[in-house]
């Protein structure tokens, strides 16, 4: 992330980085640093958890970036930050994927394994145990409900239970039990 | 001994037991091996999904660049949208001044149509008149004389001077005569003129208008030659016999 002088913070990293600069007059130094190590921090793993659910990698930066975005123009920092800002790219996803129709996340895998993949693997029965286990992986979540793959997704990401019932909007206890049955049928269906 | 069930586990695992439950629960795996392998299998299961989506991640950021290449590699070949406004304009730039340049070289054709051209018409001769101090008294076959090319308009046209020994030429400067087979759009820029002795036959051949009495003598002529050597007109310089039959 580039910053500018005094108030501005200019988000960096996806296409639409140059030009928009945030202008954050109003708030306090002390919000726009935070603000910055929340970007250093929450960039990368919004934008997994946005892929997950389907985003290109562009999109899912754009959208990262307009959750900072609109963070900024809060001039003051949520309560539970983090919860807030998967809650906003979560919500954007949603949004991007009803505009588009969206293909599930899943199709990733296939649409990449007919690509020019050409990643060094150490040997071929290991590039071919790993995406079988990956399939099998993939085709488990993809069984799960979406409450429980949302759940685990986020899970994956670092997020407390608490942080997760912020962004899905719902109680502690019924992420706990999503997180919990989540588990349970995939190491049912990996067995 | 009470074993931990999957919710405590999962708790556990989580961090999101408090500080005593934690306790407790370390503390029996630490006894329990059954607990301990249940725990780890969870671990692994969710070190899985952590890998999985990381991996996700990857793929995404290769197709998109896998897109972009795509993207790139279209746009070198793509024709702009403003390059067919461009090419429209280069050709009729290149028309304009493609008209403008045969308007001018017909215009500034120094060579007289061939009256036999249209019709059989006598169509009227440009006026021409062609500088030829330098082939003056010049031998035949010999000398290839510069002629600078004039339009009439000019006051300054140069009768030609006599030569003491030369051939009188007409009192009249006689005008060339388009060749039947050359090119008038060709232009005449630096022409040469190259004085010849030809039989009148050909010279009748040639468009080229001779008296019956020298029907079979050997005539001086005017040859134009354009800088690609490319004989353009001819005149007669005289009607009088130049050599022997």
């Amino acid at each position: 992330m580039a910053a500018g002088d005094g108030q501005c913070l200019a988000l960096a990293g996806s296409e639409r980085a140059e030009g928009h600069r945030v202008n954050a007059e109003g708030a306090t130094p002390e919000v726009v640093r935070e603000v910055r190590e929340l970007f250093v921090e929450l960039r990368v793993p919004l934008c997994r958890y946005l892929i997950s659910l389907g985003l290109s990698a562009n999109e899912a930066e754009d959208a990262a970036q307009e959750s900072f975005v609109r963070l900024c123009e809060r001039h003051q920092t949520p309560e539970n930050v983090r919860g807030w800002m998967f809650r906003v790219a979560h919500n954007l996803a949603r949004d991007e994927q009803r505009r588009h129709k969206r293909r599930p996340a899943e199709q990733l895998d296939d649409e990449y394994a007919t690509a020019e993949h050409k990643e060094p693997r150490p040997t071929p029965e290991e590039h071919l145990l790993e995406r079988e286990q990956d399939a099998r992986l993939k085709a488990a979540l993809a069984r799960l409900p979406e409450s429980q793959r949302h759940c685990l997704h986020l899970r994956a990401e670092g997020l407390k239970y608490r942080e997760i019932a912020d962004v899905l909007q719902v109680g502690i206890s019924t992420v706990a039990e999503w997180v919990q049955k989540g588990l349970k049928s995939l190491e049912r269906d990996l067995a | 001994m009470k074993h931990l069930n999957d919710n405590e586990l999962v708790l556990a695992l989580d961090g999101e037991m408090d500080e005593a439950e934690l306790k407790q629960a370390v503390d029996h795996m630490a006894e329990c091996d059954e607990c301990r392998e249940r725990w780890e299998k969870l671990q692994g299961l969710s070190a899985r999904v952590v890998e999985y989506q990381a991996s996700l991640y990857e793929k995404a950021l290769a197709m998109d660049a896998r897109r972009l290449t795509l993207v790139q590699d279209r746009k070198v070949f793509a024709f702009p949208k403003w390059g067919w406004g461009l090419v429209a304009a280069i050709v009729l730039v290149g028309v304009s001044v493609g008209v403008w340049n045969s308007a001018r070289s017909t215009d500034a054709h120094p060579i007289a149509q061939n009256p036999r051209d249209k019709d059989g018409a006598q169509t009227k001769t440009p006026e021409v008149a062609i500088d030829t101090h330098a082939s003056e008294g010049l031998k035949p076959a010999q000398n290839a004389v510069s002629a600078n090319v004039k339009a009439v308009k000019s006051p300054k046209t140069h009768p030609v001077k006599k030569t003491p020994g030369a051939d009188k030429p007409d009192t009249k400067l006689a005008q060339f005569t388009e060749l039947p087979f050359s090119d008038a759009s060709l232009p005449l820029d630096q022409a040469t003129v190259v004085r010849v002795t030809l039989p009148a036959a050909a010279l009748r051949q040639a468009g080229v208008a001779v008296n019956e009495d020298n029907a079979n003598a050997m005539l001086k002529a005017d040859v134009v030659l354009g800088m690609d050597g490319l004989p353009r007109g001819i005149r007669l310089v005289s009607q009088g016999n130049s050599g022997t039959n």
